[in-house]
């Protein structure tokens, strides 16, 4: 070979070495969760969280399958819970809404008995999502499994009605949602709402698959304008770092503010469908309250388990007998991460991810209201 | 048939036997004979030009220079907004679960429109890329000038090199206003290193290699209309470096060949993945394998196709596509059938995908497959020069992107094709469309018609 040739070859070889290499971008939905348990894995593997968080966190082992665990946080100064169904990497303003159909006998008064709702995107597209557009399809006195595909509702419904938007995360048919609050909440004894549950269909090439879903319920999420269409507008939820900077999963986190509506059976959060996790560095002195380490201070709180994971700007006011927990500066809202710590300490992360809010200020949200 | 299709594929024909090919040629009318071979050979397809340019280099008596062209003229009208999106689809992104491609008006496969419209939010219903160029026109019946087309063929005297250059010109009013898109179609040098034997080797911005339906790219040389739903994948011109061998076997009237390409882009067309810049660094190689059986009243070509590299909307190398199909043409008595079947698959890449038509979200798993089946027969009227060649067209495909709708789509395509000496074509074709599965049923039939000026 001459020696141009030669050098022509690592011409083109070195041109090569400078090509793109896989960008990660991941979804987990109840279905690779529950995989995941089933593995005794983690999901949300990243750069964020590189252990990931362990499927166990999210599910619980159920007698039938598997149960939704509700995850602990703080809102607006209040202790709150929100349960995980999904997580996306690399997925930022590109989560979209899809549609579903109810079919209804007639123009929106009468449900075909027992018919699944029909969806055409499932859970192993990239474009999944627990965001529906939900629509009525007039389809008159069918057999409930008459249609299964959305293509055979626009052809024969004889109306199709907007219906508004829903959270609903499909699920396998064996994972429920009897929620309880995590230890050391427990403690309250507070019952929690059940979420309503519901089937799905969709068709493959002719095979019919069936799903379950989850109802959270309505206005849990807005929709924002972008180039590529309107996507869901994702709430800024804060997780706090570790010493090597790596996200702390096993406290509690702080959810963004939001809309709260007042409804009968208790406050009702808007939002919550989809949040951003965020990075917080912390200053140092700062961390988390735990009873057990100061039993002085926990003895003062008049109900020292509304503390208990908490963080505050400096941990040595857990020492303080005399002014725990007034003399604390906590960290337990929005508002106080901006002021107390600047968003020079609030960095944005890879990962989102949905957590309907189903516990606030010590009293069920009512999940599908 | 056309009579400067006619000539180009005498030419092509590999032996000058008293075919039926040859037969058409001779009953071509009188043209000045340089210039005419000339336009024969510049379009005519790669896996012929071995023939078409003799191994010994450039013909003494051609012009160094040529300069050669058509005109596309055409006017359509598609049924409703002229896309295939229904208008209560609200799926993201909506071009997955329908055929965009479906309601096309011209032989460039630019449809009607590739408007989404809007969800019930009034906010723009969201598209991911999986589209066709648009004509713009809607529903709404309009003339098109279709294509506007130069070509430049330079032969060196001394060496067996051809140099080729074709540009298009394409005015479309667009909503921003009146706007003339140019583009250069093919640029490349080819050289036929050895006078023995029939390989030629070219470099530049050239032609498909795969299957067969590139050969009708261009509008003085489709039968009909409108290309078939699977030219998306098969028909795209790309650069890079192409070589094509032929080895004739006399005594058995017959003819292997071989054409291989390495390109940045492979075979889609640029709506699909741009070829002017390799994404990931990694070349796309497609190659065809071709029988042909020339007779004297009978001709039959076969081929095998096959393409393999990263797709080039995306930049992770690891990315693949991958392409296989098979063709068939038959020429006997003025009839004349071909088909071709196309098997796609492409492999979820990275997000931020760039198509020809600009940037958009994630690179999708998808998977197509089907056929489409043709037959003309120019009939046997003594009226020279006019030629009548009625024609039809059938074809299936089937769709996914993965988790998405799998769709099953169908065409059938019927038109007249009447040729008129070697400058004017006028054509005229009725596209029936039908969502078979998986897509909502959509008013996306289309009538166009096409005069094609060749000079």
């Amino acid at each position: 070979m001459s020696s141009a040739a030669i050098v022509a070859v690592i011409g083109l070889a070195l041109a090569g070495c400078n090509a793109r290499v896989r960008e990660e971008r991941k979804l987990w939905n109840l279905f690779g969760i529950e995989a995941a348990l089933n593995a005794n894995g983690n999901v949300a593997t990243s750069n964020a969280i590189p252990g990931g968080i362990p499927a166990s966190d999210l599910l619980t082992r159920s007698s039938t399958g598997a149960n939704l665990i509700v995850q602990r946080a703080f809102a607006e100064g209040a202790p709150a819970g929100f349960v995980t169904t999904e997580i996306w990497e690399n997925f930022y303003d590109s989560v979209w809404t899809q549609p579903l159909y109810a079919q209804y006998i007639d123009a929106g008064t009468t449900p075909v008995g027992n018919a699944p709702r029909v969806i055409d995107v499932g859970p192993d597209s990239t474009f999944y999502s627990p965001f529906w557009q939900v629509n009525v399809a007039v389809v008159g006195d069918v057999a409930a499994d008459r249609y299964h595909s959305t293509a055979a509702l626009l052809d024969h419904a004889s109306q199709i009605i907007p219906a508004g938007h829903r959270t609903c995360p499909l699920r396998p048919l064996d994972v429920g949602a009897m929620l309880a609050l995590p230890a050391p909440w427990d403690a309250w004894n507070i019952a929690l709402q059940t979420v309503p549950q519901g089937e799905a269909v969709r068709d493959n090439e002719g095979d019919t698959e069936r799903f379950g879903l989850f109802d959270f319920g309505p206005n849990l999420f807005e929709l924002e304008a972008e180039e590529h269409g309107a996507v869901v507008e994702a709430s800024p939820m804060f997780v706090f770092a570790k010493a090597d900077g790596t996200l702390n999963v096993d406290e509690p986190r702080v959810l963004g503010a939001g809309e709260v509506t007042i409804e009968a059976s208790g406050p009702r959060p808007r939002y919550g469908g989809l949040w951003r996790l965020y990075k917080v560095f912390l200053p140092g002195g700062a961390g988390p309250f735990h009873g057990a380490e100061h039993p002085a201070a926990r003895d003062r709180a008049a109900d020292p388990l509304a503390y208990e994971g908490r963080y505050a700007l400096d941990a040595t006011c857990f020492n303080d007998d005399k002014t725990f927990p007034d003399g604390c500066v906590w960290l337990d809202s929005q508002e106080q991460l901006e002021t107390v710590l600047g968003d020079g300490r609030l960095e944005p992360t890879s990962l989102t991810q949905t957590g309907p809010i189903v516990f606030w200020q010590k009293q069920a949200v009512p999940v599908n209201q | 048939m056309t009579g400067r299709r006619a000539l180009a594929t005498a030419a092509a024909g590999w032996l000058t036997t008293a075919g039926f090919h040859v037969a058409r040629a001779a009953d071509a009318p009188s043209v000045p004979a340089l210039t005419d071979t000339a336009a024969a050979e510049v379009a005519p397809p790669d896996e012929e030009i071995a023939i078409e340019e003799p191994a010994t280099g450039a013909s003494p008596q051609a012009a160094p220079l040529v300069v050669t062209g058509y005109v596309d003229v055409g006017f359509a009208k598609a049924q409703g907004n002229g896309t295939s999106f229904h208008p209560a689809d609200n799926r993201s992104p909506l071009d997955y679960g329908v055929d965009p491609f479906a309601p096309a008006v011209n032989s460039r496969g630019e449809v009607a429109s590739t408007d989404p419209g809007i969800d019930p939010n009034g906010t723009p219903r969201f598209v991911n890329g999986f589209l066709p160029r648009s004509a713009g026109i809607g529903g709404t019946p309009s003339f098109l000038l279709n294509t506007a087309n130069v070509d430049f063929r330079y032969t060196s005297a001394e060496i067996p090199v051809m140099v080729f250059t074709r540009m298009q010109m394409v005015p479309r009013l667009e909503n921003t206003g009146e706007t003339t898109r140019l583009f250069l179609e093919q640029a490349f040098g080819r050289i036929s290193p050895i006078k023995s034997a029939e390989l030629a080797i070219s470099i530049g911005k050239f032609d498909s290699v795969f299957g067969i339906e590139y050969l009708d790219n261009q509008a003085n040389f489709r039968i009909g209309i409108t290309p078939s739903l699977f030219a998306r994948y098969t028909t795209g011109t790309s650069i890079g470096v192409k070589a094509f061998y032929r080895y004739q076997i006399i005594p058995i009237a017959s003819a292997l060949s071989l054409n291989v390409a390495a390109t940045n882009s492979g075979t889609f067309v640029e709506s699909l993945q741009g070829s002017s810049r390799s994404l990931t660094g990694v070349p796309v190689v497609a190659a065809r394998v071709g029988y042909e059986l020339n007779l004297a009243r009978l001709s039959v070509k076969v081929g095998a196709s096959a393409e393999r590299g990263p797709r080039n909307d995306q930049n992770d190398r690891g990315t693949m596509q991958t392409l296989f199909g098979a063709d068939a043409r038959v020429f006997i008595a003025g009839l004349s059938l071909s088909g071709e079947f196309v098997k796609v698959d492409e492999q979820e890449g990275n997000p931020d995908k760039l198509t020809g038509l600009g940037t958009y979200t994630f690179t999708s798993d998808f998977y197509a497959q089907g056929f489409w089946a043709q037959a003309a027969y120019e009939l046997p009227l003594p009226i020279a020069p006019v030629r009548v060649t009625p024609y039809a067209r059938y074809e299936r495909r089937h769709g996914e992107f993965v988790s998405f709708a799998a769709i099953t789509v169908d065409r059938l395509t019927a038109g007249l094709n009447v040729g008129v000496g070697d400058s004017l074509i006028v054509k005229g074709e009725y596209l029936i469309n039908r969502e078979l599965d998986g897509a909502p049923t959509v008013a996306n039939n289309v009538v166009t018609s096409s005069v094609v000026w060749t000079w």
